[in-house]
C-alpha cells in the first residue's frame, strides 16, 4: 500500500501534465488561425497585374452591413468569428465578391468607414519595395494567408489607402461583371499626373489621358489592354478634398438601385447622371458611412451623350 | 515532501513552454493576433469629406473604347501611351450564367 501512495505521489506531476497538454491541445485546435477562402475556386494559373481583384469593408455595424448589401445586390454571407475578430464572405451567386469587418470606432474619435481596394499583384514584397519608392507609405506590411495569398496596405504619395494582393489561386477572369459583382474603380486625387505615374510604376500601366468637358485631368489605366481603372482630379467644388478609391457596382438599373439604397437606410451622394461610357452612375453610402458607386454597363454600345 | 518541489520543476518547465508556444500558434498568423488587427483601424478614412461638384461634366468611368484621346498632350509625369493607340474599355466578354439570389425585402 505504501509503494503504491509513494509511485502514485511521484506519477502525479506527469499525470497532471497530460491532462493539461490535452486541454491546451482541444483548445488550440478549436481556436484555429484565422483563414481567408481562395479567391478562385476552382484554382487557376491566370495572374492580371493592376486589375482590382477583391474589396474588404470596414464598418461598425457588420449586421446592418449584410442586411443592406443583401437586400441591395442580392448578396449572401458566411460569417467567419475567431477571437475578437466577426467578418463575413460576401457572396454573389456562389461566388466571393468581398470581405467585411466588424470593426469598432476609434474611441473618442468618429473615421469614416471605407471599402478597402486590393489590386493583383505578382510579387507583394517587390511591390511594396516599389510604392515605397514612389513615395507610398506602408500601412500594414506585407503578410501572408495560407489559402489567399500574400497581402499588404499602403497610402498612395496623395494619401488614398489601397492594397496589394499576391493570389495563391490565381486572379479572376477577365468577364464582364454580373449585375451586383464589382465593375470599375475611380481615384479622385488632387493631383491626378502625379498619382498616374505612382500607380503606373506599380502595376506598369498602360496611361491615357482623356480629353474631358470638366476641364480636370482624367487618365485611363489599363493593362492586359483592358481598362482597369480611371485616375480623376478632384471635383474643384469640393470643400474637402481628400484623396480616395470609390469602387463601383453594376447594376441594371442605376436610378433604381440609388432609390433602393436610399431606402434601405443608406444616402445618395452623387445623384444618377450619365458618365463617359454612356450609361447611368451614381455614388451612395451604405448607413454607416461607407461609400461605393452605381454603375450601369449595358450590352449594346449604344453610347448617350452626357447631360 | 521535501524533494516534491523539485519533482514539479521540470514539468512545469515544460508547461510553460508549451503554453507559450500555443499563445503564439493561436495568434499567429490570423487578423485577429498582433498586427493583424493593425490595418483595419489603420484604413478608417477621415469623416467628413464630401462628393459635391459631379456635374453632368465631371465623369469618372470607363471608356467605351471609342473615346478621343488629347490632341496635344501636355508633358505629364506618367508615361503616356502611344497617341495611335485607341482606348481600351473594360473586359466584356460574357463570364458564367447569372442565377442572381432575390434580393430580401427592406426590414421595418
Amino acid at each position: 500500500m505504501r509503494d503504491y501512495r509513494h509511485h502514485a505521489r511521484h506519477l502525479l506531476p506527469y499525470g497532471l501534465c497530460a491532462l493539461f497538454l490535452c486541454a491546451t491541445g482541444i483548445a488550440t485546435a478549436k481556436e484555429a488561425p484565422f483563414e481567408l477562402p481562395p479567391l478562385v475556386e476552382p484554382a487557376t494559373a491566370e495572374h492580371h497585374v493592376g486589375k482590382v481583384i477583391w474589396l474588404d469593408l470596414m464598418t461598425p455595424d457588420l449586421a446592418g452591413a449584410k442586411q443592406f448589401y443583401s437586400g441591395l445586390f442580392g448578396w449572401t454571407f458566411r460569417d467567419i468569428h475567431v477571437g475578437k475578430t466577426d467578418y463575413a464572405i460576401a457572396y454573389l451567386d456562389g461566388q466571393p465578391v468581398g470581405g467585411v469587418f466588424q470593426r469598432p470606432e476609434p474611441s473618442g474619435k468618429h473615421r469614416q468607414p471605407t471599402w478597402l481596394t486590393f489590386f493583383a499583384v505578382r510579387d507583394v514584397d517587390a511591390a511594396e519595395r516599389t510604392a515605397v519608392k514612389h513615395g507610398a507609405k506602408v500601412v500594414f506590411g506585407p503578410r501572408s494567408y495560407p489559402q489567399r495569398g500574400r497581402q499588404a496596405v499602403f497610402a498612395d504619395p496623395e494619401g488614398a489607402y489601397f492594397a496589394v494582393l499576391a493570389s495563391t489561386s490565381g486572379d479572376p477572369s477577365d468577364v464582364l461583371a454580373l449585375p451586383g459583382d464589382w465593375i470599375w474603380s475611380a481615384l479622385l486625387t488632387p493631383d491626378p499626373d502625379k498619382d498616374a505615374a505612382f500607380y503606373q510604376a506599380l502595376f506598369d500601366y498602360d496611361a491615357f489621358g482623356l480629353q474631358s468637358g470638366d476641364g480636370l485631368e482624367h487618365v485611363i489605366l489599363s493593362s492586359d489592354d483592358y481598362a482597369r481603372a480611371s485616375v480623376n482630379a478632384l471635383p474643384s467644388n469640393s470643400s474637402r478634398p481628400h484623396p480616395r478609391w470609390v469602387n463601383f457596382v453594376r447594376v441594371l438599373d442605376t436610378d433604381a438601385a440609388a432609390a433602393k439604397a436610399a431606402a434601405l437606410g443608406g444616402r445618395v451622394l452623387v445623384a444618377p447622371h450619365i458618365d463617359r461610357h454612356g450609361d447611368k452612375i451614381a455614388v451612395v453610402a451604405d448607413p454607416a458611412g461607407a461609400s461605393f458607386g452605381l454603375m450601369e454597363w449595358s450590352d449594346t454600345d449604344s453610347k448617350k451623350e452626357p447631360e | 515532501m521535501n524533494n516534491l518541489p523539485r519533482r514539479w520543476v521540470m514539468p512545469v518547465l515544460g508547461l510553460l513552454m508549451f503554453a507559450g508556444l500555443c499563445a503564439c500558434i493561436a495568434t499567429g498568423p490570423g487578423y485577429d493576433g498582433g498586427v493583424g488587427v493593425g490595418y483595419i483601424g489603420g484604413v478608417y478614412e477621415p469623416n467628413g469629406y464630401d462628393y459635391g461638384g459631379w456635374g453632368g461634366s465631371y465623369q469618372v468611368g470607363p471608356p467605351r473604347g471609342h473615346e478621343r484621346r488629347r490632341e496635344r498632350p501636355p508633358a505629364h509625369t506618367y508615361r503616356a501611351a502611344p497617341q495611335t493607340r485607341p482606348i481600351p474599355s473594360i473586359p466584356t466578354r460574357p463570364g458564367r450564367p447569372w442565377h442572381p439570389t432575390p434580393p430580401r425585402p427592406p426590414q421595418p
